[in-house]
């Protein structure tokens, strides 16, 4: 009992008092939130009163509230990041601070951010002061979507919002088997330019080579067919972990089954979107024969880009959160 | 007879970067030396309590290091000044400790007081040690880095979890000024005067403080120039004590101990007192008329 009353999560979401577990899906030691009073002050009750200073921003990943919030204010562009579990996609998307954190990336320069807190835990196993022998990839134990933000801003341009949503590789995995999950993905509807991404080390291996693009080209289906994909977005076809295939003996074995998969994508489903083009990536190399963020600034420019103007088509079903994020950016329902 | 009008300036920093330091250096140029060519001068001790500033201040004429401020001790000092023109002002700044800004970025939270005063300020002076700069280093690096060093023992050691106070410098100063603006705090102060504090540790670099934020914290840098937050920015390069003092941790260092008796030696104590604008000066009150102005 006594255990019981002591658990304590500042993220009025979570119900880890009631059924023990992170709405998060992080342990708990590793869970930034658990162990401290309820934030919002319409339940806080004697809670509150073990924080006597102001609450800030929790500098974590944004919901879709408040990811809607951002876009609303102006010149913004929206990345959904594809990919079964462990392809690198919180790597590659945490590379952008930590480049950031190094100087200006090609013409962008960094002007602020939402979510310091979070890209710097996400950033944490491919540092040295992690202690691991090579950079991690810290899985995404999300329950649901989840956005990083970063403000670029480029010589005499205008303050761009880039916001990039973060989800379980599982979910996007379990979408061929029943597309009505789709339904769901707020992020792919909404996405200026979706990012599949493509397993480099995955590729490089004799066994797995040949189901790295099958399960690729199996979710864009799922995303299509279930819906998903609204307007005609951009699409980036990235190949992930580049340096394991620099290295790899089956270097060029493996850049040509890439050019495969990004030829067949676009055999598939050129007609779906408003452009495909295809990048080379290792965003955080476990050796220095690449400089960090191999092939980033690319990604970055093209996420920048401007992207056709996207009118939502009448879908068969629309979610309820997505007709959430319809209002607030003043799109037809 | 001239009215006396009110300033504030919330000097903010992470921990040993050099806070309480400038203050007691500030007091003596005010206070002790009386230069009649600062910015601002000294007008009178009445009406206001100077112990802090006045043992602060002796610490730092006797070249010792200043006692760590201790989160629960943080004081608010005031000195009645005037600037060129003759206007009063009394000046208020808080001596906080670096762990009340750390603390913004680990825990989430601001302590009431200093809201208050970052509410009501005209101007910010952050504070950063030059010599102490922490960098992101990448796994990569690091272990190129251990296996030239072919030791062992630097390779086999057990991974750290993430606890927010490893985060790089520029990180912490970023989000503090984040922080600043957010709608809990709303600053309203725009002027922010940047100081690279133990400047003497890199002034052989030859380069401006500007280029040195630039180089070492390109982060900070980057955000600053580029405006989301709105501040009007100036960098400088300090060196309030000319050197490092007498600490009660490091006893045996002779080439220290050394360096303390030349500092201690010098016929006048402002002559410790190196500030780049970048051009140089000994005026410290320089940045805080920048700030109120």
């Amino acid at each position: 009992m006594a255990e019981t009353a002591e658990v304590q999560c500042s993220n009025p979401a979570c119900k880890v008092r009631i059924d023990g577990r992170c709405v998060e899906g992080l342990e708990k030691s590793k869970c930034p939130h658990y162990g401290k009073p309820l934030a919002a002050p319409a339940s806080a009750g004697p809670v509150q009163a073990e924080r006597n200073g102001i609450i800030l921003p929790s500098g974590d990943l944004l919901d879709q509230q408040e990811a809607s919030q951002l876009l609303r204010r102006g010149n913004s562009r929206v990345i959904a990041v594809v990919a079964p579990k462990e392809a690198g996609k919180t790597t590659l998307i945490a590379s952008v601070f930590e480049l950031f954190l190094r100087g200006p990336i090609g013409p962008f320069e960094f002007a602020g951010s939402r979510t310091m807190y979070a890209f710097e835990r996400s950033c944490h196993p491919s540092r040295g002061v992690s202690r691991n022998a090579r950079p991690e990839t810290e899985r995404t134990l999300l329950t649901t979507v989840k956005f990083y933000h970063a403000v670029l801003r480029s010589a005499g341009g205008d303050m761009l919002d880039l916001v990039v949503a973060d989800r379980n590789g599982e979910d996007y995995r379990s979408a061929p088997d029943d597309t009505d999950v789709v339904r769901e993905f707020v992020e792919i509807q909404r996405a200026d330019t979706i990012t599949f991404l493509i397993d480099g080390q995955q590729l490089a291996d004799p066994v797995m080579r040949n189901t790295v693009g099958a399960d690729m080209l199996a979710i864009a289906q799922a995303l299509i067919d279930g819906g998903g994909i609204e307007g005609r977005p951009r699409v980036a076809l990235v190949l992930t972990k580049f340096d394991d295939i620099a290295r790899s003996t089956d270097a060029d074995r493996a850049s040509r089954d890439f050019e495969k998969i990004v030829g067949k994508f676009r055999t598939l489903h050129a007609e779906r979107f408003g452009e495909i083009r295809s990048f080379e990536v290792a965003a955080c190399p476990s050796d220095t024969s690449l400089p960090l963020g191999h092939g980033v600034a690319d990604l970055l420019a093209y996420w920048e880009e401007t992207a056709p103007v996207a009118v939502p088509k009448a879908a068969s079903h629309v979610s309820s959160t997505t007709r959430f994020m319809y209002r607030l950016q003043g799109l037809p329902e | 007879m001239t009215e006396k009008s009110q300033g504030s300036v919330v000097i903010c920093g992470l921990p040993a970067s050099g806070k309480t330091t400038f203050l007691a250096a500030l007091w003596y140029v005010v206070f002790d030396k009386r230069d009649l060519n600062a910015r601002l001068s000294f007008e009178t001790l009445t009406g206001l309590d100077h112990s802090h500033l006045n043992a602060i201040m002796r610490r730092w004429l006797e070249a010792k290091e200043q006692i760590h401020t201790e989160v629960a001790s943080g004081k608010i000092v005031s000195m009645n000044l005037k600037d060129g023109a003759g206007r009063k002002v009394q000046m208020t700044f808080p001596d906080l400790s670096g762990e009340s800004f750390q603390e913004m970025w680990e825990t989430r939270e601001c302590d009431q007081k200093l809201a208050e005063l970052l509410r009501g300020c005209d101007g910010i002076l952050m504070f950063v040690n030059a010599d102490k700069i922490k960098r992101p280093i990448g796994v990569a690096e690091t272990t190129q880095y251990a296996e030239k060093l072919e030791d062992d023992e630097a390779k086999a050691v057990a991974t750290e979890e993430w606890h927010p106070k490893l985060a790089p410098t520029a990180v912490k100063l970023v989000e503090m000024l984040q922080m600043f603006r957010c709608q809990a705090l709303q600053a309203r102060a725009t002027r922010l005067a940047v100081v690279l504090s133990a400047w003497d540790k890199v002034e052989e670099e030859n380069v401006t403080p500007e280029q040195y934020l630039a180089s070492e914290l390109p982060l900070l840098d980057q955000y600053l120039r580029n405006g989301s937050d709105r501040w009007d920015v100036r960098v400088y390069g300090l060196s309030a004590q000319g050197g490092d003092y007498e600490s009660e941790k490091v006893k045996d260092d002779e080439e220290r101990n050394e360096k303390v008796a030349e500092i201690r030696a010098l016929d006048d104590a402002s002559e410790r007192i190196r500030l780049f604008t970048p051009e140089f000066s000994r005026d410290l009150t320089e940045p805080i008329a920048w700030l109120t102005a």
